[in-house]
């Protein structure tokens, strides 16, 4: 790429270089005239643009190909070899002391040029000039060549100016504004002088030409009457040349030529000279006048005529050499009268006048510049110090240097010096608070730094025994199963201490705690050793390792090596304790690599340890074992779910026949962590089979009496709760204790509290349940009687029983309008209970059939997804306080 | 010493003696001899198939033979001469080279010679392919001057042949009136004029004369120097007094020839000499076939003599150019070389001096002369005689001298003033035209034109 982009840039440099050097030797061929042999040529333009650009190096080139070029097309004259040394001087001179090259090309004039021509002026073609022809030529070239240089000034500035490479003058690649206005303003000058100088000068030759062909015209008009009336022998005479008759035409020719100003000549049939002013020119070539030059038709029969350009240094010296022609046949006769007006006699009138007007204008310029230099010198002047001051202002202000605003006599300048000095304050107050903002800034971030540290150790750490907490762990685990190759295996531990419950309980949380720190310990010494170990604290006296293993024989090692450092004795507090662990692994990818399903694995696995006395790991297979632990693992869980606040209470509306809601009931859920809801049905069998029931159903009771307290307190208008009794509840020893105490915990009034209970609670021991009803009665509770159809109810003792009302199972509730068999149960058991004077609910109701139907059957209350499912308490507030706004509106 | 002069005097009349010789042989051959002439001559370039034209124009008689003797000697050349009447010839050949259309060559007699002085249209003889001045030592220098220009910058015609002016007279008359006859005699009694009024009035009195018009010794003097000289001042001057003079008394005597018998239609000079009443009369050399052919009668009754008054007077020329046009300038001068080696007619004198030489000895005696060797004299004349340059003017002015003379004459006015008179008027005349050629001839000298 790089090789590419030099190859580029050098074709693009020999591309230009080309283009300048064909526009260098066209400008030099071809110039623009101005007066009498005075042109301008823009030769010097390209020429010290490529000495700027190219150096020497594109200089050499250049001129060679002018040579040859010259060469080819005539001559080299001695302008062209004075101008290839000038500009092969000045590309050497240009990189030394960055002068520019106007000041060369006038040096190189003043020292070289200028004398030299002046000296082949005063040997050559113009020994016979008046003074203006010998300084009129150099004036013009001088002015040439030095207003080229400083156009090719102004583009190489404009150049750098406009981000190019600098030029042989411009090394430091910087143009100074003061650089610029002062070329701008010299462009501007020299510009308009040349113009109006060209102008002038094209207007005074045509002038000239007016003048000529009017005087050529009116003189030659008198030679040819004087023709038309030669005849006979005269005439004769005349194409014979007769002496005779010649020399009378001659004398009249010299009788019109006035004041001598034109050279006339009469010619024969055969451009032979017949007569003619002039005597020291050859007849024959005086006849072919056009011969030798160039010859330009001005108007019809008048012409102007110059000689070849090659004989010539000067072109001005080739004008003088010139004339006006003015040609004109004469009529019935066989001669034409030619008058010639040298160019000379105009030119040097003409020139001696241009000359003036040329100095007159120069010395105006340069009057113009150096007034412009001035101006600009005291600009850049103050503008520098106010660079020069405001250089590293910053720096300056920071340091609290003492800044000398020195005032300026210009409005402009003063105006911008007070704008710099209110800017610096400004500034420097800013720097002030800056600073100060600055210290604040670092002390914050220093504050962040920690916190964002603390954040972190909290976020991945335990607090207690600062091992990685459950979420670094499942990142930890998520990452290794990801790395996980063929060869290699995962064992992940789960371990739960043993009797830390007691410990726990017998010593207090202290004593736990330190327990645990303890046991982190002996964990984490047991694996510093293993690449990719990892020991992390799920909660309570969960502990987990994960192991990168080959063999399982690894694990195995690791986990007696841990079993063995956690059933050593602990000193807690003087005290010693023993504790030991129950360790089940998990091997993935064997036992998959679900990360949820390994740890569950694992932790199926641990339960399956401890089942089998502690102290001993054990790895995770399918088995009995792993079912029972599985039971012994969600009764675990539900331990701790109620430690966590897993378990929600939501509840259900229970409406009257209007739909109105009369009632709620209360019902249990489990938003587990990981698994989401857990229905009741997969957690309370359990419940009631461990004794779980007996605290969740003590947490059931006391949130609904608290929330529907709550709710009494906010104003919301007192309806019956139903809450729901399991049969191991219900014949606790504590229940009615239990009870008591919520109620007053709570403040719930019980005639608000309706305790559901399924109807075989009777079946064990029918006195003891009477007796408890009999007393949850007299503390003002009702009793419903739930699920009722589905199992083998005494009518007789329902009848004994102060019951409330009855909740006609879902079974008999689902499709009722159409299965006739349920609707006769439906129907049977609203008659029985509104016979007892039972209010009976009905549950489950999901269609607007089944609803129509119960209706009809005067079912007295009505519960079901159709109304209302389950809603969190939050959701019944605002459904609580929806209700009141709507009655009072 | 004398020895020595002597021995000297011989070897260096050895030397003429044997250069002579030689030239004799090789220079000069009898008229006429083809085969001399021809190996003389410089070979021509390279014969080409086509023949070569070279038109040739003349006014004179005598042409065919020596064109017919040169044809002859070059088949592939061929002579186109056309012969002008003489007074139209002069304006034919200004016409034709003013048009340039004028023939290759041209032949120009002395009266017009004036007239081409100074005009362009003519070859430079002395510039290539010519070669005039190899033949310039064998020219007589005042013969030679006659056809260089006006301007001495060009040599515009070659001189062939000249004429003497020369005295016929009638041997049988003057013996009658006891003046004398034989020639040198009767010149030297008519050098002196009185001699010459004399014999003129005795005569007349007897139904002779010695003068064909009153104005005959103006025309004798004049024809003895040009009308102007180089700077073309009038030379008329002392000898216009004796010219005068003698014309006055001519006049006043009544010795001028009665013309009441004259025809119309015949020319004076012809109508006095058939009548016989001319006893002498001043013709060129060269018109001494015309008088013998005009009075064929009185054959051997005529003899030749030099002019009265001692004088040397120049009848006539023939001169050949070349036009500065033509395409065969090298076969113009092959012819005119040709031409300048032989003698053109009788009585015209052979400008090559070496023909002339030819001429000279021959000595050939005519009859009609009364067995007089008229060519020897003529010769003798003529190498006595100064050709005279002559000028664009000399037409313009000889008529206005003549009829100065004819008015003066017939006013009878006195020399002093007549002369007086006529010189002013002739000066009055020209004086512009002079200036004009001299200030040309000063313009042309400064610029040394190659051409003109």
């Amino acid at each position: 790429m790089v090789i590419h982009n030099d190859r580029s840039r050098l074709m693009v440099s020999a591309l230009g270089w080309a283009i300048l050097t064909i526009l260098f030797i066209g400008s030099a061929e071809w110039k623009v005239p101005f007066i009498f042999g005075a042109s301008l040529t823009l030769a010097g333009v390209f020429g010290y643009t490529i000495a700027g650009i190219y150096g020497w190096r594109g200089m050499l080139p250049t001129v060679a190909v002018f040579l040859a070029v010259d060469s080819i097309m005539g001559e080299i004259t001695l302008l062209d070899a004075m101008r290839t040394i000038e500009y092969l001087c000045i590309s050497f001179l240009l990189p030394f002391r960055n002068i520019h090259s106007v000041v060369w090309a006038l040096f190189f004039w003043l020292i070289a040029s200028g004398p030299l021509y002046a000296y082949t002026l005063s040997q050559g073609e113009a020994v016979t000039s008046l003074p203006h022809h010998a300084y009129m030529p150099i004036l013009m070239l001088a002015s040439n060549g030095i207003t080229g240089a400083l156009i090719a000034d102004i583009l190489l500035t404009l150049r750098v100016w406009a981000g190019k490479k600098g030029a042989a003058i411009h090394r430091n690649k910087t143009v100074s504004i003061g650089s610029i206005l002062f070329l701008l303003i010299t462009l501007a000058v020299v510009g308009p002088f040349l113009f109006v100088m060209m102008i002038d000068g094209l207007s005074m030759e045509r002038d000239v030409e007016n003048r000529a062909y009017q005087m050529a015209a009116s003189q030659t008009g008198h030679i040819v009457e004087y023709l038309k009336k030669q005849e006979g022998k005269e005439m004769r005479g005349l194409l014979l040349h007769s002496m005779l008759e010649q020399g009378k035409l001659r004398e009249f020719l010299k009788t019109s030529n006035f004041e001598e100003l034109m050279e006339i000549t009469v010619t024969g049939p055969y451009d032979d000279v017949i007569a003619s002013t002039v005597t020291h020119y050859p007849h024959d070539a005086y006849a072919s006048w056009r011969k030798g030059g160039n010859v330009t038709e001005i108007e019809e029969g008048f012409y102007r005529w110059l000689p070849d350009n090659r004989r010539y240094t000067f072109d001005m010296m080739r004008w003088r050499e010139g004339f006006f022609v003015y040609e004109q046949k004469v009529r019935d006769r066989p001669f034409t009268v030619i008058a010639k007006v040298p160019i000379q006699r105009y030119q040097e009138q003409i020139s001696k006048d241009f000359a003036n007007r040329f100095l007159f204008m120069i010395l105006f310029c340069l009057l113009s510049l150096g007034l412009s230099a001035l101006i600009i010198r005291i600009i850049m002047k103050y503008l520098s110090k106010l660079a020069e001051l405001t250089t590293n202002l910053p720096d300056k202000l920071a340091n609290h240097e003492t800044l000398e605003w020195k005032p300026s006599p210009v409005k402009e300048f003063m105006s911008l010096s007070q704008n710099f000095r209110m800017m610096a304050e400004r500034v420097a107050e800013m720097f002030a608070k800056l600073e100060g903002t600055n210290q604040e800034l670092n002390e914050k971030t220093q504050m962040l730094q920690q916190s964002e540290e603390r954040l972190n150790q909290l976020a991945f750490y335990d607090t207690l025994t600062g091992l990685p907490n459950r979420h670094a762990f499942t990142s930890h685990l998520q990452e290794k199963l990801a790395e996980l190759k063929r060869d290699e295996k995962l064992a992940i531990m789960f371990l739960d201490l043993d009797r830390f419950k007691q410990v726990n309980d017998t010593l207090g949380h202290e004593s736990g705690d330190l327990l645990l720190q303890e046991a982190s310990k002996r964990i984490q010494a047991v694996i510093p050793d293993i690449p990719g170990a990892m020991a992390a604290r799920l909660g309570g006296d969960e502990f987990v390792i994960v192991l990168p293993i080959r063999k399982e024989t690894e694990a195995s090692a690791v986990a007696t090596r841990v079993i063995s450092a956690l059933t050593s004795s602990i000193m807690l507090d003087r005290q010693e304790v023993y504790v030991g662990t129950s360790i089940g692994i998990s091997l993935a990818p064997d036992n998959g690599c679900d990360l949820t399903d390994i740890l569950k694995k694992a932790d199926m696995a641990m339960y399956a340890a401890k089942s089998m006395g502690g102290a001993v790991y054990r790895f995770y297979s399918e088995g009995p074992a792993e079912h029972a632990a599985e039971s012994m693992m969600l009764e675990t869980y539900m331990r701790k779910a109620l430690e966590r606040e897993e378990f929600l209470l939501y509840y259900q509306p229970i409406v009257d026949q209007d739909g109105c809601m009369k009632a709620m009931e209360a019902l249990i859920r489990w938003k587990h962590p990981e698994k989401g809801f857990i229905t009741p049905d997969k957690f309370i069998p359990l419940a009631e089979k461990t004794g779980f029931v007996l605290p969740l159903g003590e947490w059931i009771l006391r949130t609904a009496c608290l929330q529907h307290k709550k709710w009494q307190d906010e104003g919301h208008p007192p309806m019956p709760v139903s809450v729901n009794i399991s049969m191991r509840q219900f014949y606790d020893s504590n229940f009615l204790e239990m009870v008591r105490r919520i109620l007053k915990e709570t403040g719930l009034d019980p005639s608000w509290l309706v305790m559901e209970i399924t109807e075989g609670f009777t079946a064990n021991d029918p006195d003891q349940a009477l007796a408890i009803v009999a007393a949850l009665n007299a503390m003002g509770i009702k009793l419903s009687i739930d699920d009722f159809g589905t199992g083998y109810s005494s009518l007789n003792r329902l009848k004994k029983l102060p019951i409330h009302s009855l909740k006609i199972d879902r079974s008999f509730v689902s499709e009722v309008d159409k299965d006739h068999s349920n609707a006769s149960i439906v129907q049977a058991i609203i008659h029985m209970a509104h016979a007892l004077e039972l209010l009976t609910v009905a549950e489950g109701i999901e269609t607007q059939e089944e609803l129509q139907f119960l209706r009809a059957l005067n079912c007295d209350r009505m519960q079901g997804y159709l109304f209302s499912k389950p809603i969190s308490a939050e959701e019944m507030t605002e459904f609580l306080a929806r209700t009141r706004e709507d009655r009072r509106g | 010493m004398k020895k020595l002069y002597g021995v000297c005097s011989l070897l260096v009349s050895c030397m003429i003696m044997i250069t002579g010789c030689t030239g004799m042989q090789s220079a000069s051959p009898p008229a006429g001899s083809e085969h001399a002439v021809e190996s003389d001559l410089p070979p021509l370039p390279p014969q080409t198939n086509e023949k070569i034209k070279l038109r040739l124009w003349v006014s004179e008689e005598g042409w065919d033979e020596h064109i017919e003797a040169y044809e002859r000697l070059h088949p592939q050349i061929e002579i186109v001469l056309t012969r002008n009447r003489t007074e139209e010839h002069k304006e034919k050949m200004l016409d034709a080279l003013a048009n340039r259309r004028a023939p290759d060559l041209m032949v120009i007699s002395k009266d017009d010679l004036g007239e081409f002085t100074a005009i362009s249209g003519l070859a430079d003889l002395r510039q290539s392919p010519f070669q005039a001045e190899t033949y310039m030592k064998d020219v007589p220098p005042a013969l030679w001057q006659t056809t260089q220009s006006f301007d001495k910058q060009r040599m515009f015609a070659f001189p062939l042949a000249t004429s003497p002016l020369v005295t016929y007279y009638r041997a049988d008359i003057l013996a009658q009136f006891g003046f004398p006859t034989e020639p040198e005699e009767l010149a030297r009694y008519m050098e002196i004029t009185d001699n010459w009024l004399k014999m003129a009035k005795t005569l007349a009195e007897h139904g002779y004369y010695i003068n064909d018009r009153p104005d005959t010794p103006f025309f004798l003097y004049q024809s003895t120097t040009g009308v102007f000289d180089d700077q073309l001042r009038f030379t008329g001057g002392g000898h216009f007094f004796s010219a005068y003079y003698l014309s006055r008394k001519l006049k006043q005597g009544g010795l001028d020839p009665k013309l009441h018998e004259q025809v119309e239609e015949e020319p004076p000079e012809e109508y006095l000499l058939r009548s016989g009443s001319m006893a002498m009369i001043y013709r060129g050399a060269n018109e001494y076939e015309r008088i013998r052919n005009m009075t064929p009668k009185t054959a051997g009754k005529w003899r030749v003599t030099r002019l009265p008054f001692d004088l040397n007077g120049w009848a006539g020329s023939s001169s050949i150019s070349v036009s500065q046009y033509s395409s065969y300038k090298v076969y113009a001068w092959d012819f005119i070389q040709f031409m300048m080696k032989r003698q053109l007619a009788p009585g015209q004198v052979p400008a090559y001096l070496p023909v002339r030489k030819e001429v000279e000895l021959a000595g050939s005696s005519n009859l009609f002369f009364g067995g007089q060797q008229v060519e020897t004299l003529f010769v003798r004349l003529a190498n006595q005689m100064k050709e005279f340059a002559l000028t664009p003017l000399d037409t313009k002015v000889q008529k206005s001298l003549n009829d100065g003379i004819k008015h003066m004459m017939m006013k009878n006015a006195d020399a002093a003033t007549a002369i007086t008179d006529i010189i002013s008027q002739i000066r009055r005349e020209t004086e512009y035209d002079r200036q004009i050629l001299l200030d040309e001839r000063r313009l042309l000298e400064g610029s040394k034109p190659t051409m003109r």
